[in-house]
């Protein structure tokens, strides 16, 4: 929302300082983004008359101008638009002008030829953010003079506030001058109204047919009326505020917009002299002001000329084209009127057309500002119409359903619970009184009425806000609140925090990929594509696919960190994975979790499991490593799945040679990735001691012969189930393959510590444990050597 | 300072319960405090940058 400073001064009588009415707009919730002073006279810059045009044969692009800036001199200028024409009175640049953008105007030459300053656009004076040539003044314009005093454009500041939705009434320079004037404790005079003649009253018919959506409507007639072009200050205030001067009468109705918050319309009353407020119906068509033909559905709310039941406007939004002000209008019918705000931006939804009328029934205007802004719009338009007629007989037709002023009850306990500060009745009235709350006592507590410009202002805590805004964020001081509770990490939390300690420990680097992969990621590290989630309006279609894995943004960063050649590459991150439900037509929505997973280059199966049994040991959880059962993306003899009955929860080992082939890596890439939703979810018991057996142990050594295609790790769990209890522990301690074993098979050698409780082991009984060992082995698919 | 029927909707009596809410960019404060020159530096997965943190 753009402010004029010179308006709020108006308004209200507030100091003549741009940065302390910033500082207050801020700290009152109106936040400034940009000051603008606008309208800062160029000094060089003056009116001049173009005697005549000439083309020059050589230079299609610009014409020669030849000015007079009143001395009877002429001058001749190159110029490159084309909107002048002899006869028209232009800025002229003299030379040794420095324009708004830095630009100093010098002696230039075309085709040898000088040009004596430069003729100017509305954009280079910097008075329009556009424009379409040059900027030219009326014809009666004296020469020689600043064109910012022959156009009335005043020297004025321009803030850009952002507006918080809470604040409907700041969509008018009154509603901020009201807020500031309390801020500032000076007077809050309001718009400038001049006594306009009165004239017999013409009621305009007003007929509510739908007060769900409109439940008030206003017209008044006013005669007299001579269109033509608004005064130079309407003009300034308009092109300053960023909107187009039209006509008098357009003009007039936009600023009181501008100014007090209360969109409004006028028509031709000879063409509109009584109104109706209906729904749309199906088929209907609208051609509205900017000339587009809309057809309405019966949603929409239309304002109707109720002698032939034709539309006349979209109600709220804009007008329609064929009712509106023409040069022969002498009597307009002024409308306003309150719109329900919800369905308001529904149309303007529907239609894709957003005004600066919808803009602010969308947020809710005063339903009692009609009077107010009809007499300001006479006020302004009776400058061009001396003989302007305000007619009696105003118009307002209001349903019981309109919003009027609420009362809330206010509780003197809540205001210091939420603001820590204690106030008496009188001080609360001094704060809200100003912005046009009352405020009475009700037993123990307080009585606040909203004005009717405060639709937002519906509860108690909205009151307390308005308190605090004025009473100064800043006033309230500082207090750290005490609490008996202390934060601490919940022991998801704390396991989590435990992993990360664990992966810096092991050296490893924390990588941080995009949670969205590129169509086709998955399936080049190997991974299912199907079912997967995918982004319906993605910003890039490089991040459009749900993640059903780490792994392929960590062997991306690892792809990236070759690419820069860097020696080592050890990554892993924590994050959220979104695989597919097990039955994504019951179920639709992913599998959400927590996954770990570590990436390290040049690194083998074992790296891999060395982690696996950190983890495992640093959390206290565990899991079956399933050879068998090869995990998509993985080596297929160098990788285990990671299982817990039949639950699947991770997979350990080498990418898969294919993979690493499609992403150019070259050396063996370990992996490790595990569902670290179910595992930090786990509360192990503490670790139990157990007694140390103080007997001799003995060892046994045993070497066999198995086939390759028969995992090591089943060997060794027949050696653990047949040496039974006195068992300590077994190794496998070395593998040969070579001569004197058959291609196919290689040579395993376990040792088995034996120990016995209570008691030192005899001959006997080792040797039997190892008669047991050796048949179990056999059974495995071992042979002894 | 959170609105009394955001604490309502959450189950709570607003009268008895009140609550605060606020947040900031944790990469923002971790630029300040590292003097990290390019924000995007940290979602580069570079480990030439990773490794000075580790």
């Amino acid at each position: 929302m753009r402010v004029l400073l010179s308006v709020l001064r108006e308004f209200a009588d507030l100091p003549n300082d741009a940065e302390a009415v910033a500082t207050a707009l801020n700290s009152l919730g109106m936040a400034v983004e940009t000051t603008e002073e606008v309208g800062v006279p160029v000094a060089g810059v003056v009116t001049a008359r173009i005697v005549r045009t000439e083309r020059h044969p050589d230079a299609d692009k610009v014409t020669r101008c030849f000015v007079d800036s009143g001395d009877g001199r002429e001058m001749h200028v190159w110029c490159g638009a084309t909107n002048m024409g002899a006869g028209d009175v232009v800025p002229l640049a003299t030379i040794g002008t420095t324009m708004p953008d830095g630009r100093a105007i010098a002696r230039r030459g075309i085709l040898g030829i000088d040009s004596e300053g430069m003729l100017c656009s509305p954009v280079e004076l910097g008075i329009s953010a556009e424009a379409s040539g040059l900027l030219i003044l009326p014809h009666d314009t004296p020469l020689g003079i600043d064109p910012f005093v022959a156009l009335g454009i005043q020297h004025d500041v321009v803030f850009d506030l952002d507006l918080t939705r809470n604040r409907p009434e700041c969509w008018g320079h009154a509603g901020i001058a009201r807020d500031l004037a309390a801020h500032f404790k000076v007077a809050y005079n309001g718009p400038r109204l001049k006594k306009i003649t009165r004239g017999e009253s013409r009621s305009i018919s007003v007929t509510l047919s739908d007060v769900d959506r409109c439940p008030m409507f206003s017209a008044t007639a006013l005669s007299g009326v001579v269109v033509s072009s608004s005064p130079n200050w309407v003009k300034s205030r308009l092109s300053h505020l960023g909107m187009r001067s039209i006509n008098n009468v357009v003009d007039a109705s936009n600023l009181v917009m501008l100014e007090l918050n209360q969109p409004n319309h006028a028509y031709d009353h000879a063409s509109v002299s009584s109104f109706d407020v209906r729904r749309a119906h199906a088929g209907e068509t609208l051609r509205t002001l900017d000339d587009v033909e809309r057809a309405l559905s019966e949603d929409d709310l239309l304002i109707v000329n109720a002698t032939n039941g034709s539309p006349v406007g979209l109600a709220g939004i804009m007008g329609g084209l064929d009712s509106e002000v023409t040069d022969d209008t002498t009597t307009i019918s002024l409308e306003m009127a309150w719109f329900t705000p919800d369905p308001i931006r529904f149309t303007v939804n529907r239609h894709g057309l957003r005004s600066e009328a919808s803009t602010r029934f969308e947020r809710g205007v005063d339903p009692d500002g009609v009077v107010l802004a009809a007499e300001r719009f006479a006020t302004i338009l009776s400058e061009t119409c001396p003989d302007l007629v305000l007619h009696d007989g105003m118009t307002i037709e209001r349903d019981a359903s309109c919003p009027s002023a609420r009362n809330i009850t206010l509780r003197p306990s809540q205001i210091q619970r939420t603001l820590g500060i204690t106030m008496a009745i009188d001080e609360v009235a001094r704060l809200l009184s100003p912005i046009g709350f009352t405020v009475g006592a009700s037993g123990d507590d307080f009585l606040v009425t909203t004005p009717t410009f405060r639709p937002d202002c519906e509860e108690e805590i909205d009151i307390i806000e308005e308190i605090a805004r004025h009473f100064g964020y800043d006033a309230l001081g500082k207090s750290v609140p005490s609490s008996t509770v202390h934060g601490r990490l919940s022991h998801v939390q704390q396991r989590r925090r435990d992993v990360r300690r664990l992966m810096v420990a092991l050296g490893l680097d924390e990588a941080m990929p995009s949670p969205f992969l590129a169509p086709g990621e998955l399936s080049s590290a190997g991974l299912q594509e199907e079912q997967i989630l995918r982004l319906a309006n993605p910003l890039v279609a490089e991040e459009s696919v749900l993640r059903t894995s780490l792994r392929p943004g960590l062997l991306k960063a690892l792809v990236y960190n070759r690419s820069h050649r860097a020696p080592r590459i050890a990554l892993w991150e924590i994050g959220h994975v979104y695989p597919p439900s097990a039955d994504v037509s019951t179920q639709p929505l992913p599998r959400e979790h927590e996954q770990l997973c570590i990436v390290v280059a040049d690194a083998d199966l074992d790296t891999s499991l060395r982690q696996w049994n950190a983890l495992c040991e640093r959390l206290g959880v565990g899991a079956q490593l399933d050879q068998a059962r090869v995990p998509d993306g993985f080596h297929p003899t160098r990788s285990a799945t990671i299982a817990r009955g039949k639950q699947t929860i991770g997979a350990v080992g080498e990418i898969s040679p294919v993979v690493l082939a499609a992403l150019g890596i070259e050396g063996r890439v370990s992996c490790l990735e595990v569902d670290l939703s179910t595992l930090l979810r786990e509360s192990p018991k503490p670790v139990q001691a157990r007694d140390i057996n103080r007997f001799p142990s003995s060892d046994i050594d045993l070497a066999f012969t198995m086939p390759d295609d028969v995992p090591a790790a089943n060997l060794q769990r027949a050696l653990r189930q047949a040496a039974g209890a006195s068992l300590v522990f077994v190794e496998l301690f070395d593998i040969y393959r070579g001569p004197g074993l058959e291609d196919g098979s290689r040579s395993l050698a376990f040792r088995l510590r034996l120990q016995k409780q209570g008691g030192t082991l005899t001959d006997s009984e080792i040797s039997d444990i190892r008669d047991k060992c050796v048949a179990a082995a056999h059974k495995a698919g071992a042979t002894l050597r | 300072m959170m609105h009394p029927r955001v604490i309502r909707a959450g189950g709570l009596d607003p009268d008895e319960w009140s609550g605060f809410a606020f947040g900031f960019g944790i990469d923002r404060m971790a630029k300040e405090r590292h003097g990290v020159a390019d924000l995007r530096d940290m979602y580069s997965n570079d480990v030439r940058f990773l490794e000075q943190f580790a």
